[in-house]
């Protein structure tokens, strides 16, 4: 291990400072220092290959290991409870969830007048962003309500600050007496009940041989607190800081003047430059070149053009990003079509989509819908029996074909027959032996299991017509004749299992739906972690500790929860070579440089998104806001600008060669885009430019 | 012939300047008029500039705005002029543009040219937080906003059937259900006017619902206050904004937070206003946000063709009023060069006829007594005048007069195709009609309208092969049986009639009847693959290029079910990029997909099927010629010489043509009297006013503490006055030739304005009616 009481390497992106913290990791376990010995705190977990074999952890999920581990000391500090050896961990979509039902019930129509938000966006904002968003900022909780008043401003301020801050320190308080703990309260716990203890102190210098910690311009305000307590503990801390950074203030990032902090005083500093301007020959300007059409249909052929051309000139799929603030699926897939995959391969946007929206879940929250499992499920907390909304056709025919492994025609025929009665129809008991259209063994997802009868030799070629007569009206006939004995048969298992499974409560109802159903379709494997999330999801909210914060039936709640649920499937350790699809931000994250950015939407706002909802902004929740100080337009201005600036610089710093600035006079919607950043740009913040003409990093 | 340039104008300062010709001062290029100097000397504060047609307000509003840049006046900032239309916006920055080339300055600097909900939306982008609206709301297009409506509206309609039906007088029998027919599809369009005007007022769901218990029996404002309640509940649940929410939003910004209007005003130092009589309350005050008191506003607007109140919010006696305003200096522009001598004539009499001996005197202020003179300077050539130049006839009855107008029309542009020629008619019914005409006779035709097709282009862009693939995808096997009587040949019902459709619709397949013959013989999931024998062989006579053009697109369309379970508005991307659209289709696709987004967020249970009904009822009807008017709204309106120009009244503002021909100027189209039947009246209905638009609109007025009746009368006097002021846009329409028409079957018979302007020409200069 090194000497030196740790250091700071200081520098734009792009000039080594992460490899310099590997280096001194590398020296660490050349010096037979163990991996656990060391403690990286990252700001991505894509990272964690990157830091192999050391484990790679974010602050937050730090945190809640400390809490964890200083379980007895942080327990003593809370209200009274159940006796709990260590705290239930709450995901972030469950106290979303508890904050929009609190806030949603303590706001009255007309005062304070601004909550104009769908609960789902209002409870996101308060978890995510105010709760969360103040623990990492080191507010405390005493404070809140004033910090969210300067933040809002206004007359309406006092009666919302206060009714939002009431809410989240109502939800704190029922989540720590009932030993539930989220990100958020882990933090808030971390910082306000194990820092300040002496013995945890002792335990920190005891545990760690150092302490790294990259990234230090995107890691919460909190960090600097961790970073005093270790050095006054004597352990020895590596820093790697970047002062035009801190693109994501949403998520909690260090002000320009962090580097000032006492936390950092005294810490042996290296200033890293970036490569020298005077050797054009290795590092060629980049170029700013333009593309423009009249709506966005157009642009986005337009830019699958361009990214063809560019290759066909030489340059591989992986140098090229497509940038934008609206990437979605709907453009992965316009894109996706319009390049030919064996030419272009696009590396897809990683799934943004809530819990509900994953085809397994989505899949097992229609058979809880239609089994009614859940009225049952809840009927102990019951209050009042409301009634479950009946899933629609799309629902149930996206079910069948997961669950069953039908095929959509197969899937649509069920929905079809759904559509018509209202409900699931009863599988006629005698399905025809030999039905006209062939059965499902060679269906492309048929299910092998046990319970599948032996497939009958069919042919392809339809019964001839049944003469005059008309077929039958009856919707159980339909479904006969469309879905054949085998898939009929799997069919009529699963309606039999929702009738037998609806009185077990939620979470063993959606388990046994995932082994059932789930499980043993081989195409369904990489639902199974999103099927598990669901699982322990429902299991969460069946906790007694939750009781008095939730309605019922549970399954509404569990459904307005897995609505909520951002959640990521694991990633693959590689991700795929090819044309880079995504915002600004993911780009930035994943710290890569290449040769063609293409700037998609250059004339759109949202490449100038607001700092944040006003119940959630960043930085008057910070403890280095003034006192009394209301966030104002100036503030916004200048701050919108500098991240407009510092979205600039760190994507030119992350370009080699070009820049493609594409807009469309008319949005998507046919309204008119005219958002400045384009026009920013293209006047260099300062410097000449012309059309395909050479252009230098624009001064931050 | 009273002289109607002795009538005094009362307000305006009448300006002499005493140069006249090329702005040497101001280094602008061009030759300007005595009055159009005064506008281009102004140096700051607040200015209302009231112009008649033809006077050159663009020109001139351009020019000074290239004279501030020019001297630098606007130092880091930018003059900003706001105008209403998206056609106006190119054609302010071109001319801009042409003005500081010529000075030899850079085009593209110094100002900024926006719509004025352009304008709203940019102020909330800038400060969402202060609105009060959805954090990064989408907005609601016009469109989405009336089927939106109109779905609230009929559902509310099948709860309150009996009340319903109560307000239709008429006795049962066919009459009756005819009439019932007619008010089921006013009945929505009421509601949105009404729920249009509560938002303007900026009256709360909850506060309408008070108001609505107070209402009389046969108000439509219980109806509307409902369908407001429940349009701001979807508004909110989807994340979305409309259009009225976006000026609200934006003036609300302005009004929360001081500096943010300090700093518009650095950015701003100049804003201009173009056709300011078609301001709303709301867009004025946003202005004067802005500009701040006594600051450089500019409003240049014409109040006598203030013509847009009936249909939207906008007030005309706003520009009067600024007009009136002792803290702003006033300028007339009343030369113009557009028409011959009889036409001014024939326009300035009815601005006299109007102001000075209008029958019902309450609506001798619908215009204000500018007269319309000749160029004094030579700066530019009025047309001479011409024999005949004014004609009126008359008809007995719509039919024969629509047929004999298209008639003449064509014949006047087939004699004169170097001269431009123009059809106006009140409504768009009767212009599709004329159109109709025109077509049977085979002459050339543009509608005014940019969503109208227009004769000989393939210009209607609905995407029919993808509205195809999406009905197919919503329901590949069909209805189940029991929702339609089963056939007797039901052996399509496995899929293969569908897929035979999808195959001929969507991807273009020509299918043979041997083909079509060889697709019934299988099931369609034996043609998809998804049968457990092989897919079926093809028929041994279908020649090579076909069998492998069915063989790709059965994989296309297997392809497309795969993904027919993924949110509809991927869907609808992954349709349109495999159908190759482009231009305006793929931008009415990517449309549909954002509707698709919008309806799922709205409401998570609508299945592909439902949202394809919805999509499809878009994609059919006016809505979707709506959207692509705004896609084309921002490419300048041609006047082609020689083709017939088709519109309404409304459409030809701004727009001038050689020959006008004015139809159907009957008296329930243009009424004299405020009690006198028009034709949005619906007399069969319980209650007065018979027109319901009006009725609600007078039952608003209402609220100001004023009687029902005092309100409602005032509505259809501003009705009345507006209907005015439409005629005076029409006749100021025509240069050397103008027409003026009406049949005598309608209600009341020819309108009491035209009858005025007979008087006028058998007694002075004008020819006698042929009739």
């Amino acid at each position: 291990m090194d000497a030196a009481p740790g250091g700071i390497w200081i520098g734009p992106a792009g000039t080594g400072k992460s490899r310099a913290l590997r280096a001194v990791v590398a020296r660490h376990q050349a010096a037979g220092g163990l991996p656990d010995r060391l403690l990286i705190l990252v700001t991505n977990r894509d990272e964690a290959p990157a830091w192999h074999p050391h484990r790679v952890q974010t602050l937050v999920q730090w945190a809640q290991g400390e809490v964890a581990l200083g379980w007895p000391w942080v327990e003593t500090a809370l209200p009274p409870g159940p006796a709990a050896a260590a705290p239930a961990r709450l995901p972030t979509a469950v106290v979303a969830h508890l904050l929009a039902r609190h806030a949603g019930a303590s706001h009255r129509p007309g005062e304070p007048a601004d909550l104009p938000l769908p609960p789902q966006r209002l409870g996101s904002l308060l978890a995510r962003r105010l709760h969360r968003g103040a623990a990492l900022a080191g507010l405390p909780e005493e404070a809140l309500a004033g910090r969210l008043r300067l933040a809002l401003g206004g007359d309406d301020a006092e009666g919302l600050a206060g009714a939002v801050a009431q809410a989240v320190q109502s939800v704190r308080a029922a989540l720590a007496a009932g030993r539930l703990v989220d990100a958020g309260l882990a933090v808030e716990l971390w910082r306000r009940q194990l820092l300040p203890n002496p013995d945890y102190r002792r335990l920190l210098r005891e545990r760690w041989d150092g302490v790294v910690i990259d990234d230090l311009a995107e890691q919460p305000p909190v960090v600097l607190d961790l970073v005093a307590a270790l050095r006054a503990e004597g352990v020895p801390v590596w820093l790697a800081y970047d002062p035009e950074g801190g693109h994501n203030p949403e998520q909690g990032h260090l002000d320009p003047e962090a580097a000032q902090s006492p936390a950092l005083r005294g810490l042996p500093q290296h200033t890293l430059a970036p490569p020298a301007p005077t050797a054009p020959a290795t590092t060629p300007p980049v170029r700013l070149t333009r593309l423009e059409r009249r709506l966005r249909g157009d642009l986005l052929r337009a830019v699958a053009d361009r990214v063809l051309s560019l290759i066909e000139a030489g340059t591989p799929p992986a140098e090229i990003a497509v940038l934008t603030p609206l990437a979605d699926a709907g453009l992965a897939t316009t894109l996706g079509r319009l390049l030919p995959p064996a030419l272009a391969p696009l590396v897809p946007i990683p799934p943004v989509r809530p819990l509900d929206q994953e085809p397994g879940p989505r899949a097992l929250l229609t058979m809880a819908r239609l089994a009614g499992a859940a009225e049952n499920a809840a009927s102990e907390n019951a209050a009042s029996h409301e009634v479950i909304l009946p899933p629609g056709a799309d629902a149930v025919a996206q079910a069948v074909a997961f669950a069953l492994g039908l095929d959509p025609l197969r899937a649509r025929a069920v929905a079809a027959a759904y559509r018509q009665l209202g409900r699931l129809p009863d599988p006629p008991p005698d399905a025809p032996a030999a039905p006209e259209i062939p059965g499902a063994a060679g269906a492309p997802a048929a299910p092998a299991g046990p319970a599948a009868p032996a497939q009958p030799a069919t042919s392809a070629v339809r019964a001839e017509p049944t003469g005059s007569e008309p077929v039958s009206t009856d919707p159980e006939d339909w479904l006969a004749r469309h879905l054949g004995p085998a898939a009929l048969h799997r069919y009529r298992e699963w309606v039999a299992f929702l009738d037998q499974a609806r009185s077990l409560p939620l979470s063993r109802f959606l388990h046994q739906a995932v082994t059932t159903w789930i499980l043993p379709q081989p195409t369904a494997a990489q639902q199974l972690p999103a099927c598990r999330r669901l699982v322990d999801l429902a299991r969460t909210l069946e906790s007694p500790s939750l009781t008095p914060l939730l309605g019922t039936p549970l399954l509404q709640e569990l459904l307005a929860v897995a609505a909520q649920d951002y959640w990521a499937p694991p990633r693959t350790a590689v991700p795929p070579a090819g044309v880079w699809i995504g915002s600004p931000a993911a780009f930035l994250a994943q710290k890569r440089t290449v040769a063609v950015q293409i700037w998609l939407d250059a004339r759109s706002w949202d490449w100038l998104s607001a700092p944040a909802h006003p119940l959630a902004n960043p930085f008057p929740l910070r403890p280095t806001w003034p006192e009394e100080q209301v966030w104002t337009d100036a503030h916004h201005q200048e701050e919108q600008r500098r991240r407009s600036r510092q979205l600039v610089a760190g994507l030119l710093a992350r370009c080699r060669a070009e820049v493609v600035l594409a807009a469309s006079e008319l949005d998507a919607r046919g309204q008119e885009a005219d958002g400045p950043l384009m026009d920013w740009v293209l006047a260099g913040w300062g410097r000449p430019y012309g059309e395909e003409e050479a252009h230098g990093r624009p001064q931050g | 012939m009273a002289d109607p340039r002795a009538d005094g104008m009362p307000g305006p300062t009448r300006v002499t300047p005493p140069t006249t010709g090329t702005a040497v001062a101001t280094g602008l290029p061009g030759r300007w008029r005595a009055d159009q100097m005064a506008v281009l000397d102004y140096a700051g504060g607040p200015l209302a500039v009231a112009a008649v047609p033809g006077a050159g307000k663009t020109h001139v509003l351009a020019g000074l705005a290239a004279r501030l840049v020019a001297e630098g006046r606007v130092g880091d900032g930018a003059v900003l002029v706001v105008t209403y239309m998206r056609s106006a916006v190119a054609n302010f920055r071109r001319r801009i543009a042409q003005f500081l080339e010529a000075m030899e300055l850079p085009p593209d600097q110094g100002y900024e040219v926006r719509t004025l909900h352009g304008l709203a939306a940019g102020i909330l982008a800038e400060r969402p937080d202060l609105s009060g609206l959805p954090e990064g709301a989408a907005v609601m297009g016009d469109q989405e906003r009336r089927l939106l409506l109109e779905r609230l509206s009929r559902h509310w309609r099948e709860a309150h059937r009996s009340w319903f039906e109560g307000q239709v007088t008429t006795a049962p029998g066919p009459m009756r259900e005819r009439d019932l027919e007619r008010w089921t599809r006013e009945f929505p369009r009421a509601l949105e006017r009404l729920v249009e005007e509560l938002k303007q007022r900026e009256i709360a769901p909850t506060v309408a619902a008070a108001l609505a218990r107070e209402a009389p029996p046969h108000s439509l404002l219980p109806a509307a206050a409902a369908v407001y309640s429940a349009y701001s509940q979807h508004l909110t649940a989807a994340g979305q904004v409309d259009f009225t929410d976006l000026l609200l939003g934006a003036r609300r910004v302005l009004e929360r937070d001081p500096a943010v209007a300090r700093r518009l005003r650095q950015r701003w130092p100049y804003l201009f206003e173009d056709e300011a009589q078609d301001a709303n309350p709301i867009q004025f005050r946003l202005l004067q946000l802005i500009a701040s008191p006594g600051g450089n506003l500019v409003r240049v607007g014409d109040p006598n063709q203030a013509i847009m109140g009936t249909f939207t919010a906008a007030d005309p006696r706003g520009f009067r009023e600024y007009l009136t305003d002792p803290a702003v200096r006033r300028l007339t522009l009343e030369e113009a060069g557009r028409s011959g001598p009889l036409i001014r004539g024939v326009a300035n009499h009815l601005v006299h006829w109007v102001t000075r001996e209008h029958p019902e005197p309450a609506v001798r202020e619908a215009l204000l007594p500018l007269q319309i003179r000749p160029v004094s300077d030579g700066t530019q050539a009025n047309p001479q005048e011409e024999r005949g130049s004014v004609q009126v006839r008359l008809f007995a009855i719509r039919e024969e007069e629509l047929a004999a107008v298209a008639r003449y029309a064509a014949a006047a542009a087939a004699r004169n195709p170097d001269q431009t020629v123009a059809v106006l008619v009140p409504t768009n019914w009767q212009a599709a009609d004329l159109a109709a005409h025109l077509e049977k006779l085979q002459a050339p035709w543009r509608g005014l309208d940019p969503a109208q097709p227009v004769r000989g282009r393939d210009d209607d862009p609905a995407p029919a092969a993808l509205l195809a693939a999406l009905a197919y995808l919503a329901a590949p096997l069909g209805e189940p049986p029991g929702r339609r009587r089963p056939r007797r040949d039901d052996r399509w019902a496995d899929g293969s009639r569908g897929l035979a459709r999808v195959l001929r619709e969507a991807c273009g397949l020509a299918l043979t009847p041997g083909l079509e013959a060889a697709l019934a013989a299988h099931p369609a999931a034996a043609w998809l693959g998804w049968a457990d024998a092989a897919v079926p062989a093809l028929p041994a006579a279908l020649p090579a290029a076909e069998a492998a053009a069915l063989t790709a697109a059965l994989a296309q369309v297997r392809g497309w079910l795969e993904a027919s379970l993924r949110p509809p508005h991927e869907l609808i991307h992954l349709l349109a990029a495999d159908l190759n659209l482009r231009g305006e289709e793929l931008a009415v696709a990517g449309y549909l997909a954002e509707q698709a987004r919008m309806i799922a967020r709205r409401e998570p249970e609508a299945d592909l099927a439902a949202v394809v009904a919805e999509l499809r009822e878009w994609a059919l009807r006016e809505d979707r010629r709506r959207f692509l008017r705004g896609l084309r709204e921002s490419e300048a309106a041609a006047v082609v010489p020689g083709v017939v120009h088709v519109g309404t009244y409304h459409r030809a503002k701004g727009l001038e043509w050689d020959v006008v021909y004015l139809a159907g100027l009957t008296a329930d189209a243009f009424p004299a009297h405020p009690a006198e039947a028009i034709q949005g009246d619906l007399d069969f209905l319980a209650g007065e006013p018979k027109d319901p638009v009006l009725r609600t609109l007078g039952e608003l007025g209402n609220l100001a503490a004023r009687s029902l009746g005092e309100a409602a009368e005032e509505v259809r006097r501003e009705y009345v006055a507006e209907r005015l002021r439409l005629l005076y846009v029409g006749i100021t329409r025509a240069r050397r030739q103008l027409r003026l028409t009406a049949h005598r079957q309608a209600r009341g018979g020819p309108a009491l304005p035209l009858r005025v302007i007979l008087d006028f020409l058998r007694k002075g200069e004008g020819d006698a009616p042929e009739s």
